[in-house]
């Protein structure tokens, strides 16, 4: 078929796709109305000839401007390509789009326009239209980006590819007249294998949004982040491909109450001051500027401080604002000024971040909880700065029954009674402190110590916390018999307790390789004989099974 | 209707048709005729004779009448056809009332030129012919005098036209009425006479023709100029030519024979008879008109006659006397040329548009070009001017590379036709 019976015109300029599933140039479309416009009476249903005035004119092949009453509709302009076309006297363009790249597999990409999905989540183009496979096109197509003689948003567009088990892309370009190129690559993700229904049933998998201070890195100092997911049971992978799920093509889900097909994550951050019938409200839309300084973005966390603050935003549309613009929340009807200049952000493809398969390199102000962190994961807070989680590193004693004791200590061919010696005698009645020669990096915050006293006894006492070389313990007293005079051994009791249960652990902060000397004893109704041996505690933790040898 | 009674329409007083005597039709002042001789072909339309001198003494007089010169009037005409067989010596008197104190006169003048003369003891205007006549020719003679009671101006038409060359310029007689004369003669005048205010002796034109002569007193003296021209003149011409009733095709036929002709100084070269096919045009092909004619072509039916001239065909002076129309035409032809800006080649095949706009004869939006260029670029069509004629106009090629953009041609159609060459820009 040929493009006179694909389309036809009117009388009053009304150029219409009628059948056919062909596509056609821009300049084939020019073409055909310039044939019809020398002929010497029209015919049929294409209502051009040399009595009408000249329908279009080309600037160039790629550049065609119908002159009114010429016009096309937005069905009409699904059917053309490569190239731009104006008409309405500039009042609406239709941009032309072309697309380059790789797709692993079958990919729909998606357009993002004024924060809406451009022909929603099945767009004419399908799976690729007007490929040139031979040239890397993915995809050429017409775009409005002026509508009613105005910009749909500056004429700026995003493209994503966003499909379930490839990694995900996205490309902005600002459209013109003519073609407008976007480069999309993506592969098949190896950390995203699992089936999109199975990743639908991981609810249990949450996250706190907004402004969230956590401990990432250990040093008793919280970092602030935009949200604090919580992997549950899931591995960190899962988590990522949880969150591949909620920002896919086709998603029903949101986050941070936006479409998840439209969360990209900080795009950018300023200081404010001059607050007023504040706060703002996270995860409202702030608005600003006019005409070219006008935008848009959801406000993805706050620091307020009074009537100055720091905000995180996703920029939803126009541009990012400048310095002393006034800011505007949509529902708190908030308004600050800018102070200072923007910092833009850079986003990864995947708003969580990367996923190595068994760690995650966040994104920029992407939080986890704590404890859902290994040591091979990365974080960076919302000053950029990178956190990295404390290698923690369980050990484990096995094999227990109620009323079970169980000592584990540093091993030096048994108890490590000199793991560490008094450096400040214990002898008052309400010492406090513990002073020592040194204590271990490894060493938990909190815990349990047995204090070698002078006449012999190992004293168990409790400390809450520890710095350089002294232990805090609650007041108490180490009066004579209780006193240990300096030089005293003592030594931490990592599990130094009755259990209740079947197992007993301890977790600390690997730092070398140590060897641990484990005794169980059960002298109760069921006892056994001492058992006793040594455990490594490595980078991967540890453990052990008491081996239950009856005493009866 | 008859000549005759076109006359009487007007509300003459006094009709002398001269067709076999010198009876009056209307009035009762029969003339009396000297040696008058009406044996030669009528001059005039509804006459079979008319009246004739060939001798210096002859003459027709009219019997004193208070209504045409035996009283003081204050609105007087006289009108009449005339012709000449020769060019006459001394000057002659066509018609006269009067003596060498008070007239009223048509005078021949040294070599056949005209002056129309008024006398009173108060005042003498002359006004003189723009043509002198040529031997064999009629002509139509009016003069109107209106005292300055009405319009206080002397009138003097030749053919239906007015001569506005006078002595004075101003032509008006500043008196209320013109003073009672002697006797109306055609001729020889019996007595003395002036011309300018001074006696001279006049005497008939040897030879002079008369046919259809009236006058008139009071308001119907008062003739305008459509009266003059459209009733007394043009109604009362003979063609050289006459075209009669036919089809279209039949009557263009007989026009055709007269192709590649040059019509004579005539009152009315070719009259055209009504088609009986109702609206009708007809072609002149190379008929052209000497140019001291005074009516190319009459149509006399009731219809609208186009007349295209063609071929040089130079027809203008037309005239209607049976109600119709006549729509003149000249044909024009228009070329468009089109070329290629960047090396000046011509384009073929290129589609050359044109249609009226507004402000001329046409309706907006008439097509009157819409073809393509040949061979050699152009593209030409027939286009018959009336008025200039603006347009609107465009080349177009987008059928085939090379492609080019739309070129504009410019008017009006003039007179002479449109002859443009557009330059079209590649649109690749």
């Amino acid at each position: 078929m040929a493009i006179v019976d694909d389309f036809s015109v009117t009388a009053g300029g009304n150029i219409r796709h009628d059948s056919g599933s062909t596509n056609y140039t821009v300049l084939e479309l020019h073409r055909w109305l310039q044939d019809l416009a020398d002929d010497a009476s029209a015919v049929g249903n294409d209502i051009i000839d040399i009595t009408s005035g000249t329908p279009s004119e080309r600037s160039t092949d790629n550049i065609i401007t119908l002159n009114s009453p010429y016009n096309i509709d937005d069905i009409a302009a699904e059917y053309l390509y490569d190239g731009s076309i104006t008409q309405g006297g500039g009042d609406i363009v239709y941009s032309g789009l072309v697309v380059v790249g790789s797709l692993y597999g079958t990919t729909t990409l998606q357009i993002v326009q004024n924060n809406l999905l451009y022909d929603t989540d099945a767009p004419f183009w399908g799976t690729g239209i007007n490929v040139d496979a031979a040239n890397n096109i993915l995809s050429r197509m017409l775009v409005k980006t002026r509508d009613a003689g105005a910009d749909v948003d500056g004429k700026r567009i995003r493209i994503y590819a966003r499909e379930w088990g490839e990694t995900f892309a996205e490309f902005s370009v600002t459209m013109g007249l003519g073609n407008s190129t976007a480069a999309i690559f993506t592969n098949e993700d190896l950390n995203n294998q699992t089936a999109s229904g199975t990743v639908a049933t991981w609810s249990t998998i949450t996250n706190v949004e907004g402004y969230q201070g956590i401990d990432v890195d250990g040093d008793s100092t919280v970092e602030y982040y935009y949200s604090q997911w919580n992997r549950a049971t899931y591995t960190i992978n899962q988590l990522y491909e949880r969150c591949k799920y909620i920002t896919r093509r086709g998603t029903a889900e949101t986050i941070h109450t936006m479409d998840g097909e439209l969360f990209r994550g900080i795009t950018a951050q300023w200081d404010y001051d001059n607050e007023a019938t504040g706060p703002y409200v996270e995860d409202e839309t702030l608005s600003w500027g006019s005409g070219t300084t006008a935008g848009t973005g959801i406000l993805l966390a706050l620091d307020d401080n009074g009537v100055t603050g720091t905000v995180w935003i996703q920029l939803l549309t126009g541009v990012n604002p400048t310095d002393g613009l006034q800011i505007t929340g949509g529902t708190s009807s908030c308004t600050a000024d800018v102070n200072g200049s923007i910092t833009t952000r850079s986003l990864p493809s995947v708003f969580l971040g990367q996923s190595t398969g068994s760690a995650l390199i966040g994104g920029f102000g992407i939080g986890v909880e704590a404890a859902d962190l290994t040591n091979s994961d990365k974080l960076f807070d919302l000053t950029n700065t990178q956190r990295v989680p404390p290698n923690n590193v369980t050990f484990y004693v096995y094999g227990l029954i109620s009323g079970d004791r169980v000592l584990v200590t540093n091993d030096s061919g048994g108890i490590d009674t000199t793991q560490m010696t008094l450096s400040t005698a214990l002898s008052g009645a309400t010492e406090t402190a513990i002073v020592v020669n040194s204590i271990p990096t490894d060493t938990a915050q909190t815990g349990t110590l047995r204090v070698v006293l002078d006449d012999g006894r190992h004293r168990y006492i409790a400390y809450t916390s520890w710095t350089g070389s002294t232990f805090t313990i609650g007041s108490s007293d180490w009066t004579d018999p209780d006193d240990a005079a300096i030089s005293q051994g003592v030594y931490i009791g990592y599990i130094d307790k009755a259990t209740a249960t079947t197992q007993e652990s301890f977790t600390v902060v690997y730092n070398a390789d140590r060897t641990l000397f484990v005794r169980v004893r059960d002298g109760g109704g069921t006892p056994i004989k001492t058992f006793e041996t040594t455990g490594s505690l490595g980078t991967a933790g540890g453990s052990t099974t008491a081996i239950r040898t009856s005493d009866e | 209707m008859t000549y005759s009674t076109d006359i009487s329409g007007l509300g003459a007083d006094h009709h002398w048709k001269f067709d076999g005597n010198s009876n009056d039709s209307i009035g009762s002042a029969n003339g009396t005729d000297t040696s008058m001789l009406y044996t030669s072909s009528a001059i005039a339309e509804d006459a079979t004779n008319c009246a004739e001198t060939n001798a210096v003494g002859d003459r027709v007089s009219i019997p004193t009448t208070t209504d045409i010169n035996n009283s003081a009037q204050a609105r007087k005409a006289v009108a009449g056809w005339f012709m000449a067989t020769a060019i006459q010596n001394p000057p002659k008197n066509i018609y006269g009332e009067g003596d060498a104190s008070q007239a009223f006169r048509f005078i021949l003048g040294w070599g056949n030129n005209l002056v129309f003369e008024v006398d009173d003891p108060s005042f003498t205007l002359q006004i003189f012919g723009d043509t002198a006549l040529e031997v064999n020719r009629p002509y139509h003679l009016c003069m109107i005098f209106e005292g300055n009671g009405y319009g206080n101006e002397l009138r003097a038409y030749l053919d239906g036209v007015e001569q506005t060359s006078a002595e004075p310029a101003d032509r008006q007689p500043d008196a209320t009425t013109l003073t009672a004369r002697s006797v109306p003669e055609f001729g020889d005048p019996a007595g003395t006479v002036a011309v300018g205010g001074t006696a001279v002796i006049l005497i008939a034109p040897i030879n002079g023709k008369w046919n259809h002569w009236a006058t008139w007193d009071g308001v119907d003296a008062v003739l305008t100029d459509m009266e003059v021209k459209e009733t007394l003149f043009e109604k009362g011409a003979l063609p050289d030519i006459t075209i009669s009733n036919s089809t279209e095709s039949a009557m263009q036929t007989a026009l055709d024979v007269y192709s590649s002709t040059v019509r004579d100084n005539a009152p009315l070269c070719i009259r055209i008879e009504d088609c009986t096919e109702g609206n009708f045009s007809l072609e002149l092909d190379n008929i052209t008109f000497n140019t001291l004619a005074s009516i190319h072509i009459q149509y006399t039916g009731n219809d609208t006659l186009t007349l295209i001239n063609k071929n040089g065909s130079d027809c203008s002076k037309t005239s209607v006397t049976g109600g119709g129309t006549i729509v003149l035409k000249t044909r024009t032809t228009l070329t468009i040329t089109a070329k290629d800006v960047t090396d000046n080649s011509v384009i073929i095949g290129a589609r050359v548009y044109i249609e009226a706009d507004s402000g001329g004869d046409l309706t907006s939006g008439t097509e009157i070009m819409n073809t393509t260029t040949n061979g050699s670029g152009i593209a030409t069509v027939s286009f018959d001017y009336t008025s200039s004629q603006p347009i609107i106009g465009r080349i177009r090629q987008g059928t085939s590379s090379t492609y080019y953009k739309n070129g504009i041609i410019s008017g009006p159609i003039t007179l002479s036709g449109l002859t443009q060459t557009v330059l079209l820009i590649p649109d690749e």
